[in-house]
């Protein structure tokens, strides 16, 4: 027993060293499991409000930028308002009936940190459980795709951003409907790579590449980029593309989170398959 | 005593602060240079602290930057390989007396030369760390380790330059 405590006090230093490391790779290691790592990320009280403070003193330089988005949003909103409509013909009366039911809820959030350079960027909004946002929401900016919610706190929460390279969705060609994975290299904050597209796809530069809709969060032909280059490698047993963002993720500044309405009836309904069938 | 210990904390406050609200947001030279000046906390503590306690305020400095970027245990990591190497690299590097007691780690006290190294060698340690354990691939190597390379040199520009603006050399004197 003497030896022992002879031992860990010669050795404290390399003793503590990996204990503290092993503790480094664990908190590494488990980050899929995210409720458990929930203080160790930039949604939790302290971090936010800071990020909060500094995002009120920095968009005052941006008011230009930030008021030319409003605008233009607000320009699209008007062209849908029924008053910007003429009536054609007055024999068709409109009832409000229950033929359409709402599926897509939208909430505006302001974007408080945000980061492009990185590996493993993330975007924290500010608006939490409290305003409705919930893990695995959809985000889009301007009907264009940013990510999905990964963290929430009362007040505010993560985004796991497509310029993230550990974010892999499922996307669509939009003209053939072909399905492919979104990947991002890691290297430019505009830049994104689609694989697996099937080898009969006929592909254009040019071409929109929106979300599925499988994944049961973004709601289908949300656009996430344009095809600039086509790799059609003979040897290859599949088609890769390299696409232009559509999102300007280095400067967002509001988004919008999207709730599916009707996730739950879905999910209910898929949950009554076994999974082995 | 306390007075350096005040400081210590006042200073760790602060390039957290600068780390997180500033330098994290400039993006320089496409993304290739990522300066960290974070670790200048743990550079500056005074030569003769136990390794012990080394290794327990670079593990917490490390921590206190993963909440900012929402990547819990990677800066926690590479911090505490530069502190379990801090105190070896200022061995190596001591002068044939030895260290004085009123001797501090910075430019002023030691001098530009032994400064350069002792922050380079542990500035790059860091750096290789942490891009390491960020991209955990072998793949984009090379990428990788410019990335760090590059990034190290900012920071050390960073660290220095900071230290000429910061301290009055007639104080010091």
């Amino acid at each position: 027993m003497r030896s022992l405590f002879q031992f860990i006090y010669r050795f404290h230093v390399g003793l503590l060293f990996l204990v503290l490391q092993a503790l480094c790779f664990y908190l590494l290691f488990q980050q899929n499991n995210f409720h458990k790592t929930i203080f160790i990320n930039s949604s939790n009280k302290v971090v936010s409000e800071l990020f909060a403070k500094r995002n009120n003193l920095a968009d005052y330089l941006r008011l230009d930028e930030i008021n030319d988005t409003l605008a233009w949003e607000n320009a699209q909103l008007k062209n849908r308002d029924p008053r910007s409509f003429v009536k054609l013909q007055n024999d068709l009366v409109m009832i409000d009936d229950t033929i359409l039911g709402r599926k897509y809820l939208y909430t505006s959030a302001k974007v408080i940190n945000n980061s492009v350079n990185k590996k493993s960027n993330y975007i924290t909004l500010n608006k939490g459980t409290k305003h409705g946002v919930s893990e695995g929401m959809a985000v889009v900016s301007l009907d264009k795709a940013v990510g999905i919610v990964r963290h929430v706190s009362d007040h505010f929460s993560v985004v796991l951003p497509l310029v993230n390279t550990k974010f892999q969705p499922s996307v669509k060609h939009k003209k053939s409907g072909e399905i492919g994975v979104f990947y991002w290299p890691g290297n430019r904050p505009d830049e994104g790579e689609v694989h697996d597209f099937a080898k009969y796809t006929v592909l254009q530069k040019g071409d929109s590449i929106v979300t599925t809709g499988y994944s049961s969060y973004f709601p289908e032909g949300i656009l996430i980029g344009t095809i600039s280059e086509i790799n059609n490698d003979p040897g290859d047993d599949f088609i890769q593309v390299t696409i232009n963002l559509s999102t300007q993720f280095d400067r967002l500044n509001y988004v919008n989170v999207v709730q599916n309405l009707m996730l739950e009836e879905r999910k209910a309904l898929e949950d009554l398959v076994p999974k082995d069938e | 005593m306390i007075r350096v210990i005040l400081n210590n904390i006042l200073r760790f406050v602060f390039l957290l602060l600068v780390q997180a609200l500033i330098v994290n947001r400039v993006n320089i030279l496409d993304g290739l240079m990522l300066p960290f000046v974070y670790i200048f906390a743990i550079l500056m503590l005074p030569l003769h602290t136990p390794r012990w306690l080394v290794l327990i305020i670079a593990f917490a400095t490390g921590l206190a930057m993963d909440m900012f970027t929402s990547t819990p245990g990677m800066h926690a990591s590479a911090c505490l390989v530069m502190g379990f190497l801090q105190p070896h690299v200022q061995s190596v590097l001591s002068p044939r007396e030895g260290y004085e007691f009123t001797d501090k780690p910075t430019v002023q006290s030691l001098g530009l030369t032994w400064y350069a190294m002792f922050a380079s060698v542990l500035t790059l340690i860091h750096h290789l760390v942490l891009f390491n354990i960020e991209y955990f691939k072998f793949e984009g190597l090379a990428m990788t380790l410019l990335t760090a390379l590059v990034s190290a040199l900012g920071t050390l520009i960073l660290m220095i330059v900071g230290q000429y603006l910061i301290f009055n050399p007639k104080k010091q004197g």
